[in-house]
């Protein structure tokens, strides 16, 4: 079961407004390497896997991701608080506007709707324990993207904290993996 | 790692030492000694293991500090339950290093102080601790993350 507590793992303050900059991180929110697509994945995978190791990891990083989600979605937020009909325009998000007002939706950064097409599930802990780790690696790369694209300190603190969290837990899935490997002699 | 809103313990060990997997290397670990990082540090660079951080170019991480007590109360909890978690990762994948898990218990006992004690002196976090001195449902006045700042 999950409770929740109302607080970050990280602080987030963001104070300027930056509607550009939100349009670019929304992709970490609903985008192919996102957050989300992680929580899924993760949450997902871990009734295949073989023992009590693989499942208590894949649900303990599921569940770290959805404070991510939660850390994007906040950061979303704060970027785009108070901006204007004008400012959304401006910013890259008047067709984001057009179809959901000033609200956060799980998209990429050019509009394109969430989709699970790109998480693996195949069944065999070997291919998904593979599959988590390029998947954080790609979720890496994203962050650096937007901490170059990015100016404002108050954003750039909370993305190398996630980039760094994507560095951790692909070090957590190659451990697990090559345990793995080792005892099932795959 | 699981949360328990009615409990007084919010970070327990994941599953029950007898439900740990033994395997034929138990007691010799594969693996080197991790060393960690101060949990103020860990929680800067979000990283708690010093042989596994990657930094970025040449950006630092900020040394994160606050003036307000519940402010720097917040951190110290956002410190060690970082640090806890991050134990507690790598403690899914070896259950038997007894280093590591002492390490654990230890961030995970403070984790759960801090927490109390931020609930007593400022605001509740959980709705269990929702009951006010006036008798109101206080988890309601505590503000939503996005909105909190610290």
């Amino acid at each position: 079961m999950y409770t929740y507590q109302k607080r970050m793992p990280y602080p987030i303050d963001i104070k300027k407004k930056d509607v550009r900059l939100a349009k670019y991180i929304l992709t970490q929110y609903g985008g192919p390497y996102g957050e989300l697509g992680a929580a899924l994945r993760y949450l997902n995978q871990r009734f295949t896997m073989p023992d009590e190791r693989g499942r208590t990891l894949l649900t303990s990083i599921g569940t770290e991701e959805y404070s991510h989600v939660e850390m994007i979605c906040t950061m979303l937020y704060q970027l785009t608080r108070g901006a204007t009909l004008r400012e959304f325009e401006e910013g890259g998000l008047g067709g984001h506007f057009a179809t959901h007002g000033a609200e956060i939706f799980m998209t990429d950064s050019n509009g394109q709707d969430f989709s699970v097409t790109g998480i693996g599930a195949t069944g065999d802990f070997i291919a998904d324990l593979s599959e988590d780790m390029a998947a954080e690696e790609k979720a890496r790369a994203t962050y650096e993207h937007l901490i170059d694209l990015s100016r404002d300190e108050d954003v750039i603190e909370p993305l190398l904290f996630l980039r760094q969290r994507e560095i951790v837990h692909y070090n957590r899935f190659k451990q697990m993996l090559e345990v793995y490997k080792k005892e099932f002699n795959r | 790692m699981y949360y328990y809103g009615n409990s007084p313990l919010f970070f327990v060990p994941s599953y029950p030492d007898e439900e740990i997997r033994h395997t034929k290397d138990e007691g010799k670990l594969d693996h080197k000694e991790k060393a960690l990082f101060p949990v103020d540090e860990a929680l800067e660079k979000g990283n708690a293991f010093r042989d596994e951080y990657k930094g970025y170019k040449n950006y630092v991480p900020v040394k994160l500090t606050a003036k307000k007590e519940q402010d720097i109360l917040m951190l110290n909890i956002q410190a060690f339950t970082s640090a806890a978690h991050d134990l507690e990762l790598y403690l899914d994948i070896y259950p038997g290093d007894k280093r590591l898990l002492d390490k654990f218990m230890e961030y995970a006992k403070k984790a759960n102080e801090l927490i109390e004690e931020y609930q007593q002196k400022f605001e509740t976090l959980t709705p269990s601790k929702a009951k006010d001195k006036n008798g109101t449902f206080s988890y309601v006045l505590t503000p939503s993350v996005w909105l909190k700042l610290n």
